[in-house]
């Protein structure tokens, strides 16, 4: 099939951008949306012109490297990372508009490429557990109970990719932040800094300039591992318990 | 040191339930107009019979609503700053037209607030209301009613207008309504809120005014109701459904019982039934 593609281009950081349209011919609907931007890059590359720089690493939805807005929506059409999209969610003829995720915090490095190092800022203000390193602990040493295993791990899937804050309309790093908090806060391993971790991640993250939460639910609609707006609400139980008990 | 984002966030779900938990209260109590004069106006006397705690309720509203103003502007600037370049293609998937309007939903409730107040607190828009009383459960206009000195006393038109008003209302109300000299109003007469509200809806701009804006309140709450209990972490797993759904179902219950007071009353009056005795 023949799409045509609007691609933002843009030189660096703070030179100015553009949406630039370029034709793309025989796309296969078995092609994953990176491997078509591969495509349309080689033929950049044949023609002597700048390919379109974008993030992407292990290519199967694990590592939260690559994420485009995809007509609007972060990942595109399809719940999943951008990797994970195929061009058979798209049919011949098709206009895609292709933007880099759009928030102060994430400033456009190159082209499709944004800066997402305020999430690692985020889990270095406390979204770790701190325990002498040495030799594996034996898998069942602490008890967990089966409900707080599974929902620790329904938060423990994110991959930081940041689609929550790409589509939140306040450019929000709530369900990030939170999957961590409410993650850590199931564990007995993560009592200890329970209220440290809390308090100093929200702070990170005002501080990082993200939006506040409004509700909105569009983080949850287009996170590609479908992490629940519930865990905002246990973050936010969190930080106001963790502030009102003067930690 | 300023607060953070959840911070300010919860303050803006605890004055809103707090103006939620007035709303309701509000309405049931104004839903008295349909049980007749003798009902609402007891109703209206008790409320005025404690004035300590009336003003203390009228100053925790007020301060309600102006911290629930402040923090949302904040919180609203805040959000556009986050997001200084927009997309060139945006699309909603899941937000609610209300989640997305709460801004110019609130501000417009916020001037009907202030529109409402003037109407029927201070009774400046229509200053012929400070005539009705109500003596042995009927209904009295004082004529040579004086408002108390205006400050500006640079405007004697405007007192000249009120000494005009006893004529107009003498016109339009009913022929039985006696009109006394105020210096024969009996002590034990009383303020007829039932014929203010009563006669204030027969005006078709002000009814549609008031239903127009109980439906921007219906609008707002349909997602702020369901959203404090995110704000405030109080949604839990079991329970997330019924939260979400709460919103929408008690504001559709505000609308339905708050927009039946203007329309009954309006409807009644062109219909001519005379289900309201004024
Ligand atoms: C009777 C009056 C009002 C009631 C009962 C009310 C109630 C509420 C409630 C319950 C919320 C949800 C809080 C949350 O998100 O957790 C809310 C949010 C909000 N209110 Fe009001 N409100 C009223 C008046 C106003 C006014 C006058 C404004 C004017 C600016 C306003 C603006 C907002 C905004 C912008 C939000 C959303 C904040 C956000 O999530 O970003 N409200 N309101
Ligand atoms: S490239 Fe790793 S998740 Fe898409």
């Amino acid at each position: 099939m023949n799409l045509t593609l609007h691609v933002w281009r843009q030189q660096g950081p703070s030179a100015p951008g553009r949406l630039v349209t370029y034709q793309a011919k025989d796309v296969s609907p078995d092609q994953s949306f990176l491997e078509m931007l591969d495509g349309l890059n080689e033929e950049l590359i044949s023609r002597g012109e700048e390919p379109v720089a974008f993030d992407h690493d292990c290519r199967e939805g694990i590592c939260g490297s690559c994420g485009v807005v995809i007509n609007g929506v972060a990942h595109g059409p399809e719940q999943t990372t951008t990797c994970q999209l195929h061009m058979r969610s798209f049919k011949d003829g098709d206009e895609i508009v292709i933007e880099p995720w759009r928030a102060d915090p994430f400033p456009v490095i190159r082209d499709l490429m944004v800066d997402r190092s305020a999430f690692d800022r985020i889990i270095a203000a406390g979204g770790y557990v701190s325990i002498n390193t040495g030799s594996a602990p034996e898998a069942n040493g602490i008890p967990v109970r089966k409900e707080d295993a599974d929902m620790a791990f329904d938060s423990a899937t994110c991959i930081g990719c940041g689609a929550c804050v790409a589509a939140c309309k306040n450019a929000s790093a709530m369900l990030f932040t939170s999957a961590k908090v409410a993650q850590l806060a199931r564990l007995p391993q993560g009592q200890v800094e329970r209220k440290r971790r809390v308090l100093n991640m929200v702070e990170q993250m005002d501080k990082e300039g993200f939006g506040n939460c409004s509700n909105y639910q569009e983080c949850e609609a287009v996170c590609p591992k479908q992490i629940s707006t519930q865990n905002i609400a246990v973050m936010n139980r969190e930080y106001l318990r963790a502030s009102l008990s003067g930690a | 040191m300023l607060p953070s984002s959840i911070a300010k966030k919860a303050v803006v779900a605890v004055t809103g339930l707090l103006l939620f938990g007035f709303v309701v209260v509000h309405m049931i109590g104004n839903l008295q107009v349909f049980l007749g004069r003798e009902t609402l106006n007891n109703y209206a006397e008790f409320l005025h019979s404690m004035p300590e705690l009336l003003w203390a309720a009228r100053i925790g509203l007020l301060t309600a609503i102006v911290l629930h103003v402040v923090f949302t502007v904040w919180v609203w600037r805040e959000n556009r700053a986050s997001r200084p370049q927009r997309y060139a293609v945006e699309r909603t998937i899941r937000a609610s037209r209300a989640s997305r309007t709460m801004i110019l939903s609130g501000l417009l409730v916020l001037s009907f607030i202030i529109y409402h107040l003037l109407h029927f607190t201070v009774q400046v828009t229509n200053p012929d209301y400070r005539q009705f009383y109500e003596h042995q459960g009927r209904p009295v206009t004082l004529v040579s009613y004086e408002p108390p000195p205006q400050p500006s006393s640079s405007r004697p038109e405007a007192v000249n207008g009120a000494e005009d008003a006893p004529e107009t209302i003498a016109s339009e109300a009913s022929p039985r309504i006696e009109t006394i000299p105020a210096e024969s109003v009996p002590v034990e007469a009383r303020r007829d809120v039932y014929r203010m509200v009563v006669l204030g809806f027969r005006s078709p701009l002000i009814a549609l005014t008031y239903i127009i804006a109980q439906l921007l309140l219906g609008l707002h709450l349909s997602h702020g109701a369901s959203a404090m209990f995110q704000t405030l972490g109080l949604t839990t797993p079991k329970y997330r459904k019924a939260q979400f759904l709460f919103g929408p179902a008690a504001a559709a219950l505000i609308v339905l019982g708050n927009v039946s007071i203007p329309l009954v009353i309006l409807l009644d009056h062109w219909a001519g039934l005379g289900l309201f005795d004024v």
